[in-house]
């Protein structure tokens, strides 16, 4: 009600009038006149409660005119018989006025209270967005900062004079450490820079139609350097037509998943590629021998920063699977986990064969 | 246009990139028996280089402070077919396309490893030296006869529908080199076919079906996501 202007307000006021004028016109036959009063000071207490006090207070005059000229003999006219009358009218407008500052107080307070309690929750979900954004700053600058340990750690060992006295073996084990945390370094700020372009809604997809054998090709000769010897089998139906994708998007998405199968799963374990369709879908899905996702915190998995609890220390920044998500979100399509019965993780993408127009 | 050697018989390379440290790191990495560096940190310094210092190579970044890098090339491009090696970072894939088109020869994503580089510059080198009319192409179990359009894989001859082998051909004369979608179907279908890519995408399968061993991991013809395809020179031991 609260959006409704001053002179809307008057307006409901007067209607509420003519509509209890309309009442006690009904039951006139069966009434004494002062009993309609009754009528009008609901109208009253109605305009008090939903329209506030101002316009209940004039419901009152309005209500007190009406109820003059309508029903106290003599009837349409403003002149009055009965002198009586003038203390029915004189009561009704102080218990009019009483009754509307009352009740508008207490719509008031009621409404502060709303709103005090809008700006509680208002507060409440800023302190949790700070809080999150907190976490999310410490395990950024953590893991920015702990290849950065290594890599500095590691070549100012070898830039110092003491670097000389550094067997060769000590020397190559230390340029390496360097080399591959650089490499950390740089998917990590990769991965970044992919997060904040799906979270800032800056997607351009470039769509074209696209070879999927050709896709899981790049995103395995990607991953070859981490890969080493591990056996990766790729399922392709014979025939698949061209699927209308942003190639470059997708093949980090394989790449992210391929990622994770060889760094969660035992070296010795093959990692599967799956590729079939049906009418409307393109379903591919990677599935490794790992040790799966307690079944609780299967839906977490797709999370910014979430990375499964394992013994041993592995190098993700937990942005992967976000980072799939979004990309594939952005398709029209969708990812889910789920684990394989015989152990392992099974993650299916499903993209739409037909890709719409909005959004390319 | 042949490459030029100093009295050394070094190589020249022009380096145009406005970071200090990675022209810095650039010059400690390449300065060597091989090749002779010179830098510059602006467009309009780098073509003025390119036309006093005339190099056999350039590596070119493509954010340059005064001018775009693209320009770049074009400039260079109306006198010299100087090799022109773009170095970019991993976003700009529409970037490295439209450097290709306006005649770069090959791309770098930012941050590179040497090895990698020089394997670039070589090849780039390679290419600008190579006889122009070698009858035939030898790339580990591939041969092509190019005189006779004979097409062999461990030495069994197979057969290749007119278009698939023009577009071997191309990659051969190419070899090494990236060719962006819009350059190829150019090239073998028309201009009326530059937007077509689903066309350059069968055919390009259907070929890796005839020449690679396993054509969902191709060695030949390796696809540069969002790019274009390169044809891999693969040692004939």
């Amino acid at each position: 009600m609260k959006s409704f202007s001053d002179a809307t307000r008057y307006l409901f006021s007067f209607s509420l009038v003519a509509f209890a004028t309309i009442i006690c016109e009904f039951i006139r036959p069966y009434l004494v006149p002062t009993n309609m009063v009754m009528i009008y000071l609901l109208a009253v207490v109605i305009a008090a409660a939903k329209l506030g006090r101002r316009p209940a207070i004039a419901t009152a005059f309005i209500g007190v005119v009406a109820f003059d000229f309508f029903f106290v003999p003599p009837r349409l006219t403003f002149s009055v018989t009965d002198k009586e009358y003038l203390v029915t009218f004189f009561g009704f407008i102080v218990v009019g006025v009483i009754i509307s500052s009352l009740v508008a107080k207490v719509r008031e307070q009621s409404q502060e209270q709303a709103r005090l309690s809008r700006q509680a929750e208002q507060t409440r979900i800023l302190q949790a967005q700070y809080n999150l954004e907190r976490a999310l700053l410490n395990s950024i600058s953590h893991d920015l900062r702990t290849p950065l340990v290594s890599i500095k750690g590691a070549i100012s060992a070898l830039k110092d004079e003491e670097g000389d006295r550094l067997s060769s073996h000590a020397r190559r084990e230390l340029m390496e450490t360097a080399y591959d945390e650089a490499e950390r370094l740089n998917r990590f700020v990769g991965n970044l820079l992919d997060m904040s372009r799906i979270e800032a809604g800056a997607i351009r997809l470039k769509v074209e139609p696209c070879d999927i054998q050709e896709l899981v090709g790049c995103a395995l000769a990607a991953m070859e350097p981490r890969m080493g010897d591990r056996e990766v089998l790729a399922e392709l139906p014979a025939g698949l037509t061209l699927v209308p994708l942003d190639m470059v998007l997708m093949t980090q998405v394989l790449v992210n998943l391929l990622d994770n199968a060889n760094k969660y799963a035992s070296p010795q374990s093959p990692i599967e590629i799956r590729v079939s369709t049906d009418d409307d879908w393109l379903h591919i899905t990677v599935s490794d021998r790992g040790p799966g996702v307690p079944e609780p915190e299967l839906a977490r998995l797709f999370d910014k920063f979430y990375r499964i609890a394992v013994p041993e220390r592995v190098g993700g920044t937990g942005l992967g699977l976000s980072i799939c998500k979004g990309f594939v979100e952005a398709h029209g399509g969708s990812i889910s986990a789920k684990n394989r019965d015989a152990g392992g993780l099974t993650i299916e993408i499903r993209l739409p064969m037909q890709i719409s127009r909005e959004g390319i | 246009m042949t490459p030029t050697h100093d009295s050394h018989g070094q190589h020249r390379i022009l380096v145009i990139d406005d970071e200090a440290a990675i022209r810095r790191f650039l010059h400690a990495a390449l300065s060597s028996e091989e090749f002779s560096l010179h830098e510059a940190e602006s467009g309009h310094g780098g073509l003025s280089a390119a036309a006093a210092f005339r190099p056999d190579v350039i590596l070119l970044d493509l954010g340059l402070p005064d001018m775009d890098g693209i320009e770049v090339i074009r400039r260079i491009r109306e006198w010299s077919d100087v090799p022109v090696i773009v170095l970019s970072v991993r976003e700009q894939e529409d970037d490295k396309v439209a450097a290709l088109d306006a005649g770069a020869d090959d791309y770098l994503t930012k941050p590179f490893g040497v090895g990698e580089l020089l394997a670039r510059i070589r090849a780039a080198l390679r290419r600008t030296l190579k006889h122009a009319d070698e009858p035939v192409f030898r790339s580990d179990e591939l041969m092509v006869d190019l005189t006779l359009r004979h097409v062999y894989t461990d030495e069994t001859e197979i057969q290749l529908t007119p278009t698939e082998y023009d577009l071997l051909r191309l990659f051969i004369t190419h070899a090494g080199k990236v060719l962006t979608h819009s350059q190829i179907l150019k090239q073998i279908w028309g201009v009326a076919y530059q937007e077509q890519s689903q066309v350059l995408r069968v055919t390009i399968s259907n070929l890796r079906k005839k020449i690679e061993r396993d054509p969902s991991r191709p060695r030949h013809i390796t696809t540069e996501p969002g790019v274009g395809y390169r044809l891999k020179i693969q040692d004939c031991g």
